[in-house]
């Protein structure tokens, strides 16, 4: 069985995150119950602001979270979950976030008149990587999304996949060694986002 | 053009709550017991529902919400975003909702009566967390009033200015009831969209009235990035889920 940690920073569903989980066949733990280190993978959910989110996660678990990474431990961030992994983010001020992957997190442009948030469900373009080939069946699929921020990377290789929104292009998930995020919510994208959990979690 | 893109329509199933039993009204009011919530929450999810919004149709009258439990137990098994709405009229209410395993919260009610209460709920939970529900009703040729306490009193309040406000408070979407075309299924009210739709810059989706496929087209067509809340159209089964997705690209 692996083993799985969810992190509890105060931020995210993180219920949402347990039970999808839990109906694929695992018992993750929650990172501020217990201690252990040994984890096979690290979700770090998060919804609301990169300002926040970045504050409490630093306080709380930075140490946790680069020796994590140090060791190889995979980390996938889910949307603001996501976009901590990046360098910074520019909500409310400009923050630096974990810093595993080279980027920023702006505003979507709005001068197409778009509503934001961006609040539905997408499709997502997973780009054509040999280790990520797996992905290429979820390229006709749809994931809820909801947010108003995007990655902006600083190398394009730690893009995982693209995905547009009323003609706006944009970074919707990123790689890089062990750190995956994804800027959609695949706990919140019914049988579909199960099964990319799943998929994801028995590669590993 | 990219190929990749993100649907702007939503089907959304609404489901009105009273002591435990889903329940139906027109206007509102006479309300009909339909059934089990948890269990036709869980029905719509199988069929593929873009999301679900349990309202507490009685809360705000009892100043309570009385759904945690049955988000608790829905969130097991229903993978979609899930929103909580009646009766919140504290952080810590919305605390309470979230960690019940909801996604977002509705708020109505008590918004009308300490509009700032929105702000704070938005700076605590975030703009994606806080859903405005706005009831309304026509009072004038083409004016239209917000209501409280599911339809039951009036406010005083335009529902332009209100529309107005909720946005600079950072609301994340707006759940907009015309109260007049609720339950009735003679289609969306397509008067007041007109009205407002050119100052909503952040997601709207509509609730009442529809009562077939042809509704949804139809507001489809000139409204594409609306999204609608569904409610006897779905319980009384006038509607297939996956019909609409068929036939809205």
């Amino acid at each position: 069985m692996k083993k799985i940690c969810i992190l509890d920073y105060g931020l995210g569903n993180i219920k949402s995150l347990y039970n999808s989980l839990n109906k694929i066949g695992y018992k993750p733990t929650f990172a501020s119950e217990s201690k252990k280190k040994n984890y096979d993978i690290i979700f770090i959910p998060g919804v609301g602001s990169f300002s926040n989110g970045s504050k409490l996660i630093k306080k709380k678990y930075l140490n946790f979270l680069n020796h994590s990474f140090n060791k190889g431990i995979s980390l996938f961030g889910i949307c603001l979950g996501m976009q901590l992994l990046l360098s910074e983010g520019e909500e409310n001020g400009l923050n630096k976030g974990l810093n595993f992957v080279d980027g920023k997190v702006v505003k979507l442009t709005n001068k197409n008149k778009i509503k934001l948030p961006i609040v539905g469900w997408g499709k997502v373009n997973f780009k054509k990587k040999k280790e990520y080939s797996f992905l290429s069946k979820y390229q006709n699929e749809k994931f809820y999304f909801i947010h108003s921020y995007v990655a902006s990377l600083k190398d394009k290789k730690n893009e995982l996949s693209k995905s547009s929104y009323n003609g706006i292009s944009y970074t919707s998930a990123i790689i890089k060694k062990n750190c995956v995020g994804t800027q959609f919510h695949p706990e919140k994208s019914g049988e579909v986002g199960l099964e990319f959990l799943k998929d994801w979690i028995k590669r590993l | 053009m990219l190929k990749e893109y993100i649907f702007m329509m939503r089907i959304i199933a609404r489901i009105d709550i009273k002591n435990n039993y889903v329940i139906k009204g027109i206007n509102l009011e006479g309300l009909r017991k339909v059934g089990d919530p948890i269990e036709i929450a869980t029905k719509y999810y199988t069929e593929g529902i873009d999301e679900i919004i349990f309202i507490d149709a009685v809360a705000s009258l009892y100043k309570r919400n009385n759904l945690y439990h049955i988000v608790d137990e829905s969130v097991k098994n229903i993978f979609v975003p899930l929103t909580i709405g009646g009766g919140i009229r504290s952080l810590k209410d919305i605390e309470k909702a979230l960690k019940s395993g909801a996604d977002k919260v509705a708020i109505n009610s008590y918004a009308t009566e300490r509009p700032l209460f929105l702000k704070e709920a938005v700076n605590n939970f975030g703009s994606s967390s806080i859903i405005s529900h706005i009831e309304t009703k026509e009072i004038s040729s083409k004016k239209w009033e917000v209501y409280k306490y599911s339809g039951r009193e009036k406010t005083g309040i335009d529902v332009e200015d209100w529309i107005k406000k909720v946005q600079d408070y950072g609301c994340g979407e707006i759940l907009l009831t015309p109260i007049d075309y609720e339950g009735t299924q003679k289609g969306f009210d397509l008067d007041i969209l007109n009205k407002i739709y050119n100052n909503v810059y952040i997601p709207l989706i509509i609730s009442g009235g529809c009562g077939s496929i042809k509704h949804i087209i139809g507001l489809n067509k000139k409204f594409s990035d609306i999204s609608v809340a569904l409610a006897s159209s779905l319980h009384y089964k006038k509607i297939d889920i996956k019909d609409i997705r068929k036939k809205i690209k």
